[in-house]
């Protein structure tokens, strides 16, 4: 299994309910310079974090209800949850070790 | 060739350019046609300011406009088979003296003969805590990125120069109405730009005024509006805006060598006049980096290009204020 799960409408509950408490979420989109910049940072943060938290990704084109129903305005954003809730945002580009302390501190 | 840095390694080169904008790509095509072999650092922005803009009308030899992150695309590309070395890094801690080392965010650290600093500028805010506060929640310095999210909504951009007014036309085609916002009663922006900018049906200009606040809500933690105080009558208004986009300058991005070379007024690298040299030999600047008067993609790949050439000089034992040789191409 990729690191990183694409998400959409139709699996992003069950990510959210799959055993592990904490949850990474990368809201992006295609057209997005700084967001496909990001991507090779993100994944990297998720195969080496893979064990304390599980990884997904959003195209806001694609599920942009899923965007909304998190109030998200701005792209690239990482949302963390923890059992659930969104307990960090870190929004636009940013380096690795921003990712990696917000992803360790609901850990 | 392209690689991705890897922990604990060493590199050394003879010329190393710090920066992917159009400055740090020309003179690595320049230093590769001179046989330099360089490297070339992207930075955390590969591409730099150039891929979050869109259309390009002003950089010479396209009769139409082009898109910001295709030319710079393009400028990649070119260095790339010139024989550019280009590394996806991050330079972290700089130690432009003794032995001359730069620390990468992956860990590697770069040893080098030469260095081209052409680390550009970055987007500048308002320093309101209220800012900080709703970044990501309808604050942000990139329209290209963050328009999408205002289709048919208001949205407020701040500031008078060319970015705020490409901002404010980029915006007006997605968003209800587009007001911009400008602490003077004049902007600095192209005389092309504004008059569009007049004439949009969307747009309109609160001059004199500057953000005081940005308000909003809790949960979501989203924008709903500005305080504006007018600088004249000192009076203060509330605006209803979802959207509140910054783009009120650039600070060259200067803090891993601020306490190493001498700085302008505004944070820029001082280099000689006529020359991209700084204080220490073979240490140059190029590019938005140093450029407090002109900040063009142009003007930049200019100096992007003086930069390899002087660096050519330099690693060649040559004294750098040779008049040059007439080169043709």
């Amino acid at each position: 299994m990729a690191d990183v799960t694409t998400l959409d409408t139709s699996n992003f509950e069950g990510f959210m309910q799959a055993p592990g408490t904490v949850k990474v979420v990368r809201f992006w989109a295609t057209w997005c310079r700084p967001c496909i910049a990001l991507e090779p940072t993100y994944n990297e943060v998720a195969g080496e974090m893979k064990d304390s938290a599980n990884f997904g990704e959003v195209d806001i084109d694609l599920a942009p209800e899923i965007a909304g129903a998190f109030g998200i305005r701005s792209v690239p954003t990482v949302l963390v949850f923890k059992d659930g809730k969104p307990v960090d945002m870190v929004v636009g580009l940013n380096p690795k070790d921003k990712y990696t302390t917000a992803v360790k501190s609901a850990a | 060739m392209t690689a991705v840095a890897t922990n604990g390694k060493v590199m050394h080169r003879r010329l190393i350019i710090l920066g992917s904008g159009p400055a740090g790509y020309t003179a690595a095509i320049y230093a590769a046609r001179a046989g330099l072999s360089p490297l070339l650092l992207t930075g955390l922005e590969p591409g730099g300011q150039l891929t979050i803009t869109t259309d390009v009308e002003n950089y010479p030899g396209f009769a139409d406009p082009i898109q910001g992150p295709w030319l710079v695309e393009q400028m990649r590309e070119q260095a790339l088979r010139m024989g550019t070395e280009i590394v996806t890094d991050m330079v972290t801690e700089a130690r432009l003296t003794g032995k001359r080392t730069l620390k990468g965010d992956s860990g590697t650290t770069y040893s080098y003969d030469a260095l081209i600093i052409a680390t550009g500028a970055r987007a500048k805010w308002l320093g309101l805590p209220s800012e900080a506060h709703f970044q990501g929640g309808g604050v942000s310095a990139c329209a290209t990125c963050d328009g999408f999210f205002y289709r048919g909504r208001t949205v407020v951009v701040v500031g008078g120069g060319n970015t705020a007014v490409e901002e404010a036309l980029f915006l007006a085609g997605i968003a209800g109405r587009v007001i911009l916002v400008h602490r003077r009663d004049s902007l600095r922006a192209e005389k092309v730009l504004q008059d569009r900018l007049f004439a949009h049906p969307k747009i309109e200009v609160i001059w004199n005024a500057e953000v005081a606040e940005i308000i909003g809500t809790e949960t979501p933690r989203v924008v709903t509006g500005v305080i504006l105080k007018d600088r004249i009558a000192g009076t203060v208004e509330k605006l209803d805006a979802e959207g509140v986009f910054v783009a009120i300058g650039h600070s060259p991005a200067t803090e891993l060598f601020s306490n190493q070379l001498p700085l302008k007024p505004g944070g820029y690298l001082r280099t000689k006049p006529g020359s991209t040299a700084t204080a220490l030999p073979g240490v140059f600047a190029a590019g938005d980096v140093t450029d407090d008067q002109f900040r063009q993609a142009v003007t930049a790949a200019g100096q992007g290009c003086m930069a390899a050439l002087e660096a050519d000089r330099y690693l060649a034992g040559l004294p750098l204020d040779l008049p040059a040789e007439p080169a043709s191409d």
